[in-house]
């Protein structure tokens, strides 16, 4: 899917878009998608700074929403999923380490996994941990610089 | 009381005498509140927690239905009713379920706010106008058929 910014779709259209389609994600060959504390480069300091500013936004705007489709079609939300893909990983999992936000519908539409079994649904505790060991067994969870930062 | 940019976000709240009553949590939102739960976040989104049977739709109805699983009936008067607890449903401009909030024993409404704190409130029209929209039903169910009320 194209994204849509927020502009180009006005506030009320985004609304409408129930679903987040599978993400055209970077490559996996992309120089900011492998990221550890020796090899944190100006790029991914960049990388995590946009996608900061943009989870900030996300969390202002949409922290009073009780549903995701509310909080999941903001256009910040829609730019990480769509836009950065797998490159944003380990910034979304440090998010949900730290901020404990409501990244699960990303990480699934990002990665294509459903981690989260059916005694565990809607267990948010439970569901943080599920991705927090998944990121931990892929090598996601290896930035502790930026951790330190924060 | 919230903070001043939370409480922006709904325009009848202020000077209403709203009291906050909880810390903020990601773990429940509005619809576990509302169904006395603290532990849970239902919602129509996959992975969260959702009736099995239902339609995973964000409209109105499902939550109607999700709410009617739980012994709740549709009922005209938001007024005190002996021997029954009532709730209300607030959908947007587009018919999506935005909110619920629980009617106390004193005639108020609790309220969880997204993300963000649980607050008491003396009307329904506190948080209606801003980002919740207005209240579209009104349920009721038996006291005696409650579970596990906060």
């Amino acid at each position: 899917m194209a994204t849509m910014s927020y502009e180009q779709t006005g506030a009320t259209a985004y609304r409408r878009l129930y679903l987040v389609p599978p993400s055209p994600s970077l490559s996996e060959g992309d120089s900011r998608l492998l990221l550890s504390e020796d090899t944190a480069s100006p790029n991914q300091d960049a990388l995590f700074a946009e996608l900061r500013q943009l989870a900030d936004e996300w969390y202002r705007e949409t922290g009073m929403f009780s549903v995701m489709h509310h909080k999941m079609m903001h256009p910040a939300y829609q730019r990480i999923t769509n836009m950065y893909g797998r490159s944003a990983i380990p910034f979304i999992l440090s998010e949900l380490k730290a901020r404990k936000g409501h990244w699960f519908v990303a990480l699934s539409a990002i990665t294509g996994e459903n981690l989260i079994p059916e005694d565990e649904l809607g267990n948010v505790p439970a569901m943080r941990e599920r991705w927090l060991e998944w990121g931990r067994r892929n090598h996601y969870i290896d930035y502790r610089s930026y951790v330190i930062a924060r | 009381m919230l903070s001043p940019d939370r409480e922006q976000e709904f325009p009848n709240l202020a000077g209403s005498g709203y009291q906050r009553t909880s810390g903020e949590s990601s773990d429940y939102n509005c619809v576990a509140w509302a169904a006395g739960e603290t532990h849970t976040w239902y919602d129509a989104m996959f992975p969260h927690l959702w009736p099995r049977g239902l339609p995973r739709s964000p409209l109105l109805r499902s939550y109607v239905r999700l709410f009617e699983s739980h012994g709740y009936a549709v009922c005209e008067d938001a007024g005190i009713e002996e021997g029954f607890e009532k709730i209300a449903l607030y959908t947007d401009e587009f018919g999506a379920f935005t909110h619920a909030a629980r009617q106390l024993e004193n005639g108020w409404w609790t309220s969880k706010l997204g993300d963000w704190e649980d607050i008491e409130h003396p009307s329904l029209e506190n948080v209606s106008s801003g980002s919740y929209g207005t209240v579209a039903a009104i349920l009721r169910r038996p006291i005696e058929s409650s579970s596990g009320n906060q």
